[in-house]
């Protein structure tokens, strides 16, 4: 595969996953958070 | 003048003097006076992801980036994914929360969960490290000067400090982020066509660059993750000093403030994190590229990538390409010059008065400090040009005690004594690291500024608090949320 290409793709993978994976990561924290608080 | 600066420059007068223009216009039709620092907290979910992923698209990720990579290779592309990283914290949590309370800058925040005396130690420290970042934004924008001139990088910086200078103290923070819309579309345009051409343009195409590595048994080079000292020693470094220092800072708490609500901020993170994030694929190609043939590679990291640019696209695309690397430096240049600015006019001299300076002349003084901040810049760097991503991930590790105090105060519990320990075990640890031979003697030289700091400041924020006796609710404690925000925000 070309390299530039093999580059933007693989660089697209990693920042969609980074931010699918903190937005999972803060949706529990908050869930976790308010729980807390109303309990 | 070559014609390719000239034509740059011509770009970047008609769309900073067209906006200037129109914005004062507007301003004199609807009588007010221009709210320089923060644009009117009215900015909607495109101006804020746009302002925040240029904002942190500076020096380092255009000049920077084909610095490293030239010597790192592709794992250079990690800063940018730090970033990404960033943008998650800022706008799932940072920046939402200070958009909440309502605060003009990062010091204001931490006086009001603290007290005033730490709010003017971080407002000196903060407006100090911010000032480092603008000479770093100055430099690179004289390696792009220079690389379309034959004038000298001293010369070529203190040319960019003055247009940066112009740049920001004519319109403030409105004029940065209408600037910045038009100016992502055509350097994003340029970039993607940019990217395709050069596989046509470079001597032997892509193979050739992958030929050259491949021979010279660094293969390595092409990857993403490189070896494994690459990914623990420059990676996961700069995920560290970017995400604990850069989530808290004023330039881009800056943006956040001006958003007109949190929703805003947290849905932008869709925009923001690949719209900055995939920009580091181009500077990284083109360092890669530059390395790999011998007429750029002998020009040294500085200045390999950045000719290249020039030398092997076409004119129509370099104007295009250097259009846009030199408006995403004048907009970093400027949100970093107006961030200083504002502290200091806010912190430093409204802090002093009950009601704070009045609109027009807190205007006057944020322009005029910009004029004096442009000028130093300028000189500063005409004389002193260091790497730039090892300093400003050094500058960086100053501002990483702030997060640690901010979110223990806003979530957990605020006490003066522990706050004012981190910050000064956080900042002594980082002075010792800096200027002695400890890390050598301990055999932690894996350890960066950023590493340690963060470690310190974790562990001092823990340990004090947990013995801390004494000690008021944090600020978004359920009983406290309501009553303190809108209380002190008033």
């Amino acid at each position: 595969m070309n390299f530039a290409l093999y580059l933007f793709l693989s660089a697209s993978g990693t920042i969609f996953s980074i931010v699918v994976i903190s937005s999972v990561i803060a949706s529990i924290i908050t869930h976790l958070y308010a729980g807390k608080q109303n309990g | 003048m070559s014609t390719i600066l000239l034509a740059v420059l011509a770009y970047n007068v008609i769309v900073i003097g067209g906006m200037g223009w129109y914005l004062s216009w507007k301003q004199k039709r609807s009588n007010t006076v221009m709210d320089m620092a923060l644009g009117g907290r009215n900015a909607g979910l495109i101006m804020t992801a746009i302002t925040l992923a240029i904002t942190y698209k500076g020096s380092a990720h255009v000049y920077g980036l084909m610095e490293m990579s030239y010597s790192l290779g592709a794992v250079a592309l990690w800063f940018g994914f730090a970033h990404t990283v960033l943008f998650c914290v800022i706008c799932l949590g940072t920046g939402r929360w200070i958009r909440r309370v309502g605060c003009s800058t990062i010091p204001e925040l931490i006086g009001k969960l603290y007290n005033k005396k730490l709010r003017a130690l971080t407002a000196s420290v903060g407006a100090m490290v911010v000032f480092g970042l603008v000479t770093l934004e100055t430099q690179a924008l004289g390696i792009g000067i220079s690389a379309m001139s034959d004038w000298t990088l001293g010369w070529s910086a203190v040319v960019g400090a003055i247009i940066g200078t112009a740049y920001v103290s004519i319109g403030g923070m409105k004029q940065t982020m209408s600037v910045n819309l038009i100016n992502a579309a055509v350097m994003y345009t340029a970039i993607i066509v940019a990217g395709i051409y050069m596989g046509f343009c470079l001597p032997h195409g892509w193979g050739g660059v992958v030929e050259f590595y491949s021979s010279h048994n660094e293969g390595f080079k092409l990857s993403l993750f490189g070896s494994s000292d690459m990914l623990a020693g420059f990676a996961l470094a700069a995920v560290f000093a970017v995400v604990f220092s850069q989530s808290v800072n004023q330039q881009g708490m800056q943006a956040c403030m001006s958003a007109k609500d949190e929703h805003v901020i947290r849905k932008s993170i869709w925009i923001t994190a690949p719209l900055n994030g995939l920009f580091g694929v181009f500077p990284v190609l083109c360092g890669v590229a530059a390395a790999s043939i011998p007429e750029f590679a002998q020009l040294g990291p500085k200045m390999a990538g950045a000719t290249l640019v020039v030398k092997l696209l076409p004119t129509w695309l370099v104007i295009m390409v250097q259009a846009g690397f030199i408006s995403s430096l004048l907009s970093t240049f400027a949100m970093s010059a107006l961030a200083p600015a504002t502290i200091f006019a806010k912190d430093i001299i409204g802090s002093k008065l009950k009601n704070g300076l009045p609109a027009n002349q807190e205007k006057n003084l944020i322009r005029a400090t910009i004029i004096v901040i442009g000028t130093l810049a300028g000189i500063l760097t005409f004389y002193q040009r260091p790497n730039v991503i090892i300093s400003i991930t050094w500058l960086f590790a100053w501002i990483v005690p702030f997060f640690f105090v901010i979110v223990t105060g806003l979530f957990w519990k605020r006490s003066n004594f522990a706050a004012t320990t981190t910050i000064f075990l956080s900042w002594g640890i980082n002075v010792i690291w800096s200027f002695t031979n400890i890390k050598t003697m301990l055999g932690l030289e894996m350890l960066e500024n950023a590493h340690v700091v963060a470690i310190v400041a974790l562990a001092s924020t823990l340990l004090v608090n947990l013995f801390i006796g004494k000690a008021k609710p944090a600020l978004f404690a359920k009983e406290n949320e309501i009553l303190n925000i809108t209380e002190e925000a008033a």
